[in-house]
């Protein structure tokens, strides 16, 4: 009888660890590249989305890169600038204003509303921008070319 | 009469440059970006010798107008300067992209040391308010052709993560009346210009970011015929460096600068060093604070510098700088400083911004 009940207690442990571990999958949390799914492009290294975002012309497959930065999402924008562009929000305007002012590169237009940037990336070809991927499950018309960062606490 | 024609075709190069950058975004490949930069500022000094040239007390204002656009490779730049002492486009280039490289043509800021070639007339981007002395502007007293019209060509190749860039111009640079006059785009015809070649080097330990190390190397030919020169030969050639490492900020920059004089009795040839280092450091995201030494070396009797008794060969300044708002920034700098006629202290409270 007790070992009966002692191999319950662990099937009930093994359950909620499998239980846990599958609800923390489902809410785990991934910064995506995104872009329109007309569009011909495929993938992105970081080194390139870097560069991209710094205001350096590039063009892949024949099309010009547009980057369109995200700031609908304090969390997000930061971690893309912490993580993928490696500037605080302040050198990272800095450093763009200083690239227009040299170079004459126009820096990537901002979008506080998630609406107007899904429509922007769905108007200009070759645009890309990065969102949660909580967000892109919402956007049929978007695609992801690639997870940026990844929540490690979950 | 003269001042109003130089107005009104500053006014249609503006409309065209205006006209460029708007027509351009309604084409798919096409972008545009305007910034107008302005500032207002207060300026008391002491100390001033009894015939100084300077005043106790003066004020500066003016505005930056800048446009770029891009239509696929084609670029447009230009930069229009409004202020209390002048009207002048201080930039004008053509542009086209290959590669990681540019390829300039018109008039643009020699990439002399750090501070040309990063900074230009919108002083919301320096810290500061005023620019080190060895790069000041050629109507402030400045002693180097700060810009030059003609080819440059500009980039930089990734190798390793890290960035090597470049920068070499072939031009045309200032001649020297009362101060040096570089071309006016405007007015092509009204001066006596002559070569200018520049070269700059840099490296950047991880490329497209803000630290870089370079050297770099002008020579310039500056006909002064109104001065008692035939011409003056110039060759100014030095290292510069920008460090940064949140909350710290490091430029300094030396300069050799060789000059031969050529008079129809004998030509001669002095030589100086100057050079500057500025420390910045942010207190936070609103509050930073900055100081910058400049000195010259083997200055005295020296015949070019004897040209510009009001260039500042040595100074030494604090300061600091409130962000404020959305893109606007007081700055309050301290300074001592010494020319050839003068040894005085300065104050400058000045508002910067950009929209």
């Amino acid at each position: 009888m007790r070992m009966k009940a002692a191999k319950l207690k662990v099937l009930l442990v093994c359950l909620c660890l499998i239980c846990s571990s599958s609800i923390a999958q489902t809410t785990q949390r991934s910064l995506l590249l995104v872009c329109s799914e007309n569009s011909t492009l495929e993938s992105l290294s970081h080194a390139e989305v870097r560069k991209l975002f710094l205001g350096v012309p590039m063009t892949k497959d024949q099309v010009r890169l547009r980057p369109l930065l995200n700031t609908s999402d304090r969390l997000a924008t930061d971690v893309f600038l912490q993580q993928i562009i490696f500037m605080s929000k302040r050198e990272y305007e800095r450093q763009l204003l200083s690239r227009v002012f040299r170079l004459g590169d126009p820096r990537p237009p901002e979008f506080e509303n998630i609406d107007v940037l899904v429509k922007a990336l769905l108007d200009t070809p070759g645009s890309m921008s990065f969102m949660w991927s909580e967000q892109l499950v919402n956007q049929s018309e978007l695609k992801s070319l690639g997870v940026l960062w990844t929540d490690s606490k979950n | 009469m003269k001042q109003n024609d130089y107005r009104s075709r500053a006014l249609y190069v503006l409309i065209a440059l205006a006209s460029i950058s708007y027509a351009l975004p309604g084409y798919a490949e096409s972008t545009a970006d305007y910034l107008l930069f302005p500032h207002v500022g207060a300026i008391f000094r002491s100390g001033l010798v009894d015939d100084s040239l300077l005043d106790d007390e003066d004020t500066k204002y003016g505005i930056a107008l800048f446009g770029t656009a891009e239509y696929g490779k084609l670029l447009f730049l230009g930069e229009f300067l409004l202020s209390k002492d002048e009207q002048e486009i201080e930039r004008f280039q053509v542009g086209w992209t290959a590669g990681d490289s540019k390829i300039w043509l018109g008039r643009f800021h020699n990439p002399i040391g750090y501070w040309n070639s990063q900074f230009h007339h919108g002083s919301y981007l320096e810290s500061s308010i005023s620019r080190p002395s060895i790069v000041e502007f050629e109507d402030d007293n400045g002693l180097l052709p700060v810009h030059l019209t003609g080819l440059l060509i500009e980039g930089v190749k990734e190798h390793n993560k890290q960035g090597l860039g470049y920068a070499l111009a072939v031009a045309i640079g200032p001649e020297l009346s009362d101060n040096l006059e570089p071309l006016d785009v405007l007015e092509p015809a009204s001066g006596s210009q002559d070569l200018s070649l520049t070269l700059n080097l840099y490296h950047e330990p991880v490329i497209y970011s803000p630290t870089r190390y370079g050297l770099f190397i002008n020579y310039t030919e500056i006909p002064a015929a109104s001065r008692g020169f035939e011409e003056i030969r110039q060759i100014n050639a030095g290292a510069y460096g920008n460090w940064e490492a949140h909350p710290w900020r490091l430029v300094a920059a030396t300069f050799y600068v060789e000059n031969r004089l050529q008079q129809l009795n004998g030509t001669s040839t002095d030589s100086f060093f100057s050079g500057y280092i500025q420390a910045e450091h942010n207190l936070d995201d609103r509050w930073t604070v900055f100081g910058r030494g400049e000195w010259s070396l083997s200055d005295e009797n020296d015949r070019y510098l004897a040209l510009f008794p009001h260039h500042v060969t040595d100074r030494f300044l604090g300061g600091i700088r409130l962000d404020a708002f959305d893109r606007h920034a007081i700055k309050l700098e301290v300074s001592r400083n010494r020319t050839q006629a003068d040894k005085y202290g300065q104050i400058v409270l000045q508002w910067d911004a950009m929209f």
